[in-house]
């Protein structure tokens, strides 16, 4: 079948069908009902569904939401991976929605697509941001148990990634400075000194990790579901990958979206230390502060590279590029912070 | 004659499109892309006017560190190992002179500045390239000349902070 536009919804449910078939061949009536567009950019375009069908005599019901690739993406991500990770989250007690169904190069559906469970709850980053200080402060407190929980499930490492067979706990931590920096070298339009410079000081000071674990990779307020106040399912996970835990919590304070508020990080990190059952040196947050600033920065370059050579019309990434600066500002304060503490312990 | 300024231009624009355009933008892609657009020319506006001044600032701070760390590490190493001695003369050669300027830009002069911060910012990358590598950086006398790369990574940053006007964390 030729692939098709995957905007163009008139046989969607028809192609939805096929796709849960293929996954499920086991299955009988397969419905598609309450097809609705959810939302749609250049990057990610969502519908929402309920999904029915038999197996072994019972009638399963489930309401899902299909996520398509689009083209104007500003990181390569495989759904392929995404949806494995989800699997492989499914029945450990972290909360992310079941994975359904996969097709991961657009043969069915039109575009590289997966099936997901569709949890309840608003992701609202906005909203979440504006809330009264009693309700931020106990989704934020929440949230803290979810990722402990997230990063408490085991991995077999090879099996993740065959990439990673035989790899010290250090060399797969370093996997992610590699590949930001790469991917910093291949994006940039000039040779940016500074940035770098900084990722020089990113793999001289990689601190040893305290674990391995699946990191979710774009933790922060608008990637995850909460409902009153609790939080009901991490979403979005293109960018999930093995390596050091503290990553994500680098991530989730970054200065635009971070929930300091509510929970300052100092609370947050020390909370995720006790339900961790390991101390983190401030030096080792520092550092995946520093980190973060740096993967935002080259998606900041990898956004304006694309608007200035037509790869996308969003005029979100015309001046991306400003926001480089305040980004090595911060790592810069940070790493004088972080030679203090290195000096002090 | 150079009223109205590209800067009272610019604000013209923004404010044009903002109150007689954006009213008439109901919600969608097209808002959001007027509102960046409107975004980016209220930057361009605070901003237009700085370039050729950090790109003359930032040429010559590159230039005399750059300077100062190859003299000191000139002055230590009886023989100059071959990366060090090829910036050291395209320091001097300023190749950016002989080559086509930066592109889009209209001045023949900031053009060429322009293609000058592009060699320097080159030369800088290779110099602390090597540092590292060679393991300099970690002898006291490396890291001094490490403090000097350090001290200008840090007025370059301040430098594009202002050069982009931004304004907050989150601009």
């Amino acid at each position: 079948m030729n692939p098709i536009p995957v905007s163009n919804s008139d046989d969607l449910p028809a192609r939805i069908v096929r796709l849960i078939q293929s996954t499920v061949p086991e299955a009988s009536h397969v419905t598609v009902d309450a097809l609705t567009p959810m939302f749609g950019g250049n990057a990610r375009k969502a519908w929402s569904f309920d999904l029915a069908y038999c197996l072994d005599g019972r009638t399963l019901q489930l309401p899902c939401v299909m996520l398509s690739q689009g083209v104007g993406r500003q990181i390569d991500t495989d759904v392929a991976q995404e949806f494995h990770v989800l699997q492989g989250l499914n029945g450990k007690g972290a909360r992310v929605p079941a994975a359904v169904a996969m097709d991961p190069v657009g043969e069915i559906v039109g575009a590289p697509s997966i099936v997901l469970e569709r949890l309840t709850g608003k992701a609202s980053a906005v909203d979440f941001l504006n809330a009264p200080e009693s309700v931020g402060s106990c989704l934020t407190t929440d949230l803290v148990g979810v990722v402990a929980k997230l990063h408490s499930v085991d991995w077999d490492a090879t099996a993740f990634d065959p990439a990673l067979a035989g790899l010290p706990p250090r060399d797969i931590a370093a996997r992610q400075v590699t590949h930001w920096q790469q991917t910093f070298q291949g994006q940039r339009m000039e040779p940016l000194p500074v940035m770098s410079s900084l990722f020089g000081w990113l793999h001289e000071h990689l601190p040893e990790p305290g674990r391995i674990c699946l990191v979710h990779g774009d933790l922060r307020p608008g990637n995850f579901l909460y409902e009153h106040e609790r939080v009901s399912g991490l979403l979005d996970w293109e960018m999930a990958h093995l390596g050091d835990p503290l990553e994500d919590l680098g991530w989730i304070y970054r200065p635009l979206w971070s929930p300091e508020r509510f929970v300052p990080m100092s609370d947050f990190v020390r909370r995720y230390g006790e339900l961790a059952g390991r101390e983190i040196g401030l030096a080792d947050v520092l550092y995946y502060r520093v980190f973060s600033e740096m993967k935002f920065a080259t998606i900041s370059l990898t956004a304006a590279r694309a608007f200035t050579t037509s790869g996308t019309r969003n005029m979100r990434h015309a001046d991306r590029a400003a926001t480089v600066a305040p980004c090595l500002k911060r790592c810069l304060d940070w790493i004088e912070l972080h030679g203090k503490e290195s000096s002090h312990v | 004659m150079f009223r109205p300024t590209v800067g009272e231009l610019l604000s013209g624009i923004t404010d044009s499109l903002r109150e007689s355009v954006m009213p008439a933008v109901s919600g969608g892609a097209a808002q959001r892309q007027l509102k960046a657009a409107l975004h980016a020319l209220g930057r361009l506006q605070r901003s237009w006017d700085r370039w050729p001044a950090y790109l003359e600032e930032d040429n010559e701070d590159i230039r005399q560190t750059l300077d100062a760390v190859l003299s000191d590490l000139s002055r230590e190493l009886s023989t100059l190992p071959p990366p060090i001695e090829v910036i050291t003369s395209q320091l001097k050669t300023r190749m950016s002179d002989l080559l086509p300027g930066a592109p889009c830009f209209n001045d023949r002069a900031l053009s060429v500045a322009g293609a000058r911060n592009l060699e320097l910012q080159g030369l800088l990358v290779a110099l602390d390239d090597w540092l590292r590598a060679s393991g300099q950086a970690a002898q006291p006398a490396g890291k001094s000349r490490q403090q000097m790369l350090d001290r200008l990574y840090r007025r370059m940053t301040e430098r594009e902070l202002q050069a982009w006007a931004i304004q907050a964390e989150d601009d």
